[in-house]
């Protein structure tokens, strides 16, 4: 339970950082809240030999109304997610998701894009970033880029984001009127998902799933289905289509994609209220 | 005071036996949950509040009439939710359930049952 040997070094600014990236290479890691990347360093899972400390750039937290689309920077703690009225109203999904996150402690430190950028198919939140449609800004050496959510997650804690490259925003549509539901089946009321929905009902639909591959995966076949027409039932029985879900100790394969065809339904039903 | 701390945690292990503590072992004989985030615990968040009554009768072998009390809830407990579970099954023609009754293990006798 004791990390491998590493240097440290703190940003004193977004541009600071990427160059601090360009300077230490492929070993670097940024460091921001610390509670994804922490945990796997002293499991030894994750030895990185520089961590890059941005998490006191200040610039980088903020909730601010960008027009049709909240925009949210990537230090924001889950805790100021959840806590933000413009959130709550625009975005409530979203407001939800990160309200329970881990357990008060984890919320005030852990960031909404740390849990982005670390891609694990278990966390919550990329799963809401799909059902929400978000868009992501990353800044690099060769300036900025935004990133759909879509393509984002490219495999198991690997993302689109560059080696060289800072996740500085996330661009979330505003939705105020749109059904919305987060479903998710555990163990323990502060365990990660077993297996998690998010969803998001208007005109069109949006589906997330947690824990039901090595990425977190949109439930295409149920959005095309519904799309079609088709009854919350029939779309729902959709929910494992294209996933794989792994075995571990707590599910099986097909009792994880059993609870996706459940768990989507339920969503459904509640976002279509 | 210590009374009732006592009954709430002895009922609290006899829960988690039924619902949640298990020692995985691989094929090979090596412990699959050794930590806390899989081997699970529970925790408040998981437990309802407890109702607590006594009967009072005290015990004639000692001069004080006092006796033990601290494990009387987990003999009580785990049997309890066993056998709702095992209740809840009962019409399917389910007359068992290995303890701990994981989500899984009791969608996987429903599923077992349904085909039968």
């Amino acid at each position: 339970m004791i990390t491998a040997p590493f240097d440290y070094v703190r940003a004193e600014s977004v541009d600071h950082a990427v160059q601090l990236l360009g300077t230490h290479g492929e070993d670097a890691k940024l460091l921001a809240g610390g509670h994804s990347l922490l945990p796997l360093m002293k499991l030894r899972l994750a030895t990185p030999s520089v961590l890059i400390d941005v998490g006191r750039l200040a610039e980088l937290s903020y909730v601010r109304d960008g027009g049709d689309h909240v925009a949210i920077g990537a230090l924001t703690s889950h805790h100021d997610v959840a806590t933000s009225d413009m959130v709550a109203t625009d975005v409530p999904l979203l407001r939800r998701v990160a309200g329970q996150i881990g357990d008060p402690q984890v919320r005030h430190l852990g960031t909404i894009g740390g849990s982005i950028v670390h891609g694990d198919p278990a966390s919550d939140m990329p799963a809401a970033m799909l059902a929400l449609r978000a868009t992501f800004v990353t800044v690099g050496p060769g300036g900025q880029r935004e990133h759909s959510v879509d393509g984002f997650f490219t495999g198991f804690l690997e993302t689109a984001i560059g080696a060289d490259e800072v996740l500085t925003e996330i661009r979330v549509p505003k939705v105020p009127m749109a059904g919305w539901s987060f479903q998710k089946f555990q163990r323990r009321a502060q365990d990660w998902a077993v297996v998690g929905v998010a969803c998001v009902r208007n005109d069109t639909v949006g589906i997330g799933l947690v824990n039901m591959g090595s990425t977190s995966l949109r439930a295409a076949a149920v959005e095309d289905a519904l799309g079609s027409g088709a009854s919350i039932a029939d779309a729902a029985a959709l929910a494992d289509e294209g996933t794989e879900p792994v075995d571990d100790l707590n599910a099986s394969p097909e009792y994880r994609r059993h609870l996706a065809h459940v768990l989507v339904r339920r969503a459904l039903e509640e976002a279509s209220r | 005071m210590i009374v009732a701390g006592q009954l709430h945690g002895g009922i609290v292990q006899g829960i988690a036996q039924a619902l949640w503590e298990e020692a995985v072992y691989d094929d090979d004989g090596q412990l699959l949950n050794a930590t806390l985030v899989d081997y699970l615990v529970p925790t408040a968040a998981e437990l309802p509040n407890f109702k607590l009554d006594h009967t009072v009768t005290p015990s004639p072998t000692n001069s004080l009439g006092v006796k033990g009390v601290g494990e009387a809830g987990t003999i009580g407990s785990a049997p309890t939710i066993i056998n709702a579970v095992v209740d809840a099954l009962s019409h399917l023609g389910i007359r068992d359930v290995t303890m701990p009754a994981t989500p899984q293990r009791v969608w996987k006798l429903i599923e077992e049952a349904k085909a039968r």
